[in-house]
């Protein structure tokens, strides 16, 4: 009888303590799971996008954490409160229709005025101010880079 | 007796059981809804779009300065520092605007823009990633998006922005126009709230120092060009926007003692920058 009180105990127990659990996810590309809140300490573990941690303490900028067993410091910037999300594509379906009439009106300087939404009620706000450049802005948009360039990249700074 | 009590001890145990995978599905299904900020992919897509018109319309101000080498350079630059912060869930762009001025600016969804005037001004790869990580702050803090409450659906005073986009009334277009027009009054004339020019400074200097960048960059940028700056934006029509530099370098100044940066030796990237540098 007093096994069994025992093990209802531990039992009722049991999902209290697994909800108090807090759980972080790397959103940043990579993060150093650090020995203390500064990045000049020691490097504990080298972490990716998606990986899970146990959230012990916030301090400031910084999670205390424990990961494979091992407790260190996150940087705030790089983790979230849930997983990462698909990174979010810029050009729509429904922006096609946008980037078409953006070409199709684009002027001699590429310049491409009131594209989008500005019917009747809005044209008269036109003015220098209001000139939309959709052009250059799709320009901006294609220049493709990969995430490996950008590692290469960032593992070459030099002096 | 016995028989009663494992019975009970039975139907405990499937109750917490079920309990728990209960709460799994629901937290999976929550964490598919939502991104790091608690946020939906509709609220995402809002940001994106609302982005996209002012920076449309931040280009219809300026012309891009053409020199792709340059624009590749930035991006790298840019994309180092974006990798770094928890804004995965968007795609950053960065561009040089052509105009002599020192300033920078961001719209929300990731587009970051920089004069030529600013890079002119400056020595180093780390003084460059410090300009732009400033403005990649503003969007991983997502300052724009919370004063203009940018939302996918219906939960506030000016939200439901993507049904506002693909409704063709007159009356929703205007509003989403309208949105647009303080938001680009906001980062061309007024400037943003202090508080958050500051958070942004602070997130800068912390996003330096993650991605591998002499976290004194952005401290040595403005008081170098405090000067510089002022006689440039004399010149200019265009009005600075940015708090006034000496109390941003006395709050620089407390972020990187707070933060032990200064103990950091980390690169300035001189070499690097010197082989793209505008002459």
């Amino acid at each position: 009888m007093k096994k069994i009180s025992l093990l209802l105990a531990l039992l009722i127990s049991m999902p209290l303590s697994a909800s108090a659990e807090e759980f972080l996810y790397v959103n940043s590309a990579r993060a150093k799971l650090l020995s203390s809140p500064f990045f000049g300490s020691k490097t504990l573990e080298h972490m990716i996008k998606g990986e899970k941690v146990t959230n012990l303490e916030k301090k400031q900028n910084w999670f205390k954490v424990r990961h494979n067993g091992k407790v260190g410091w996150l940087s705030r910037l790089s983790v979230a409160h849930h997983p990462p999300m698909k990174r979010k594509r810029r050009v729509a379906k429904n922006d096609s229709k946008l980037m078409n009439d953006s070409r199709r009106r684009a002027s001699a300087v590429s310049t491409t005025a009131a594209v989008r939404g500005l019917q009747n009620i809005d044209r008269s706000r036109v003015g220098n101010n209001n000139v939309m450049d959709y052009v250059s802005l799709e320009r901006m948009e294609s220049l493709n880079i990969s995430d490996d360039e950008v590692f290469a990249f960032m593992d070459d700074i030099g002096n | 007796m016995k028989r009663t009590h494992n019975l009970f001890l039975i139907l405990l145990l499937s109750f917490i059981l079920g309990d728990i995978s209960l709460a799994e599905d629901d937290f999976r299904k929550r964490a598919h809804q939502k991104s790091h900020t608690g946020n939906t992919v509709e609220d995402v897509e809002a940001e994106v779009h609302f982005g996209k018109t002012i920076a449309a319309r931040i280009l219809g101000q300026f012309h891009v300065y053409d020199d792709e080498k340059l624009t590749r350079y930035v991006n790298l630059v840019g994309k180092s520092l974006a990798m770094n912060a928890s804004r995965n869930d968007i795609t950053f762009s960065f561009a040089v605007l052509d105009a002599d001025f020192i300033n920078a600016y961001s719209a929300p969804g990731g587009y970051v823009f920089i004069t030529k005037g600013a890079i002119q001004a400056m020595q180093d790869e780390a003084e460059l990633a410090a300009v732009l990580a400033h403005e990649v702050a503003h969007i991983t803090e997502k300052h724009i998006v919370k004063e203009f409450k940018i939302k996918g659906k219906e939960r506030s005073a000016t939200a439901g922005l993507s049904q506002l986009l693909s409704s063709s009334q007159s009356s929703t277009t205007a509003i989403f126009s309208q949105a647009v027009d303080n938001a680009v009054k906001l980062l061309m004339n007024t400037g943003f709230k202090e508080k958050d020019e500051y958070e942004s400074d602070e997130v800068a200097v912390m996003l330096l120092a993650a991605t591998g960048y002499d976290p004194t960059a952005l401290r040595r940028y403005l008081k170098r060009t405090r000067k510089l700056e002022n006689k440039a934006n004399k010149a200019s029509t265009h009005k600075p926007t940015h708090p006034p530099t000496f109390e941003r370098l006395s709050a620089l100044k407390k972020t990187v003692k707070k933060n032990k940066l200064h103990k950091l030796k980390l690169p300035k990237g001189k070499i690097r920058f010197s082989k793209y540098a505008i002459k």
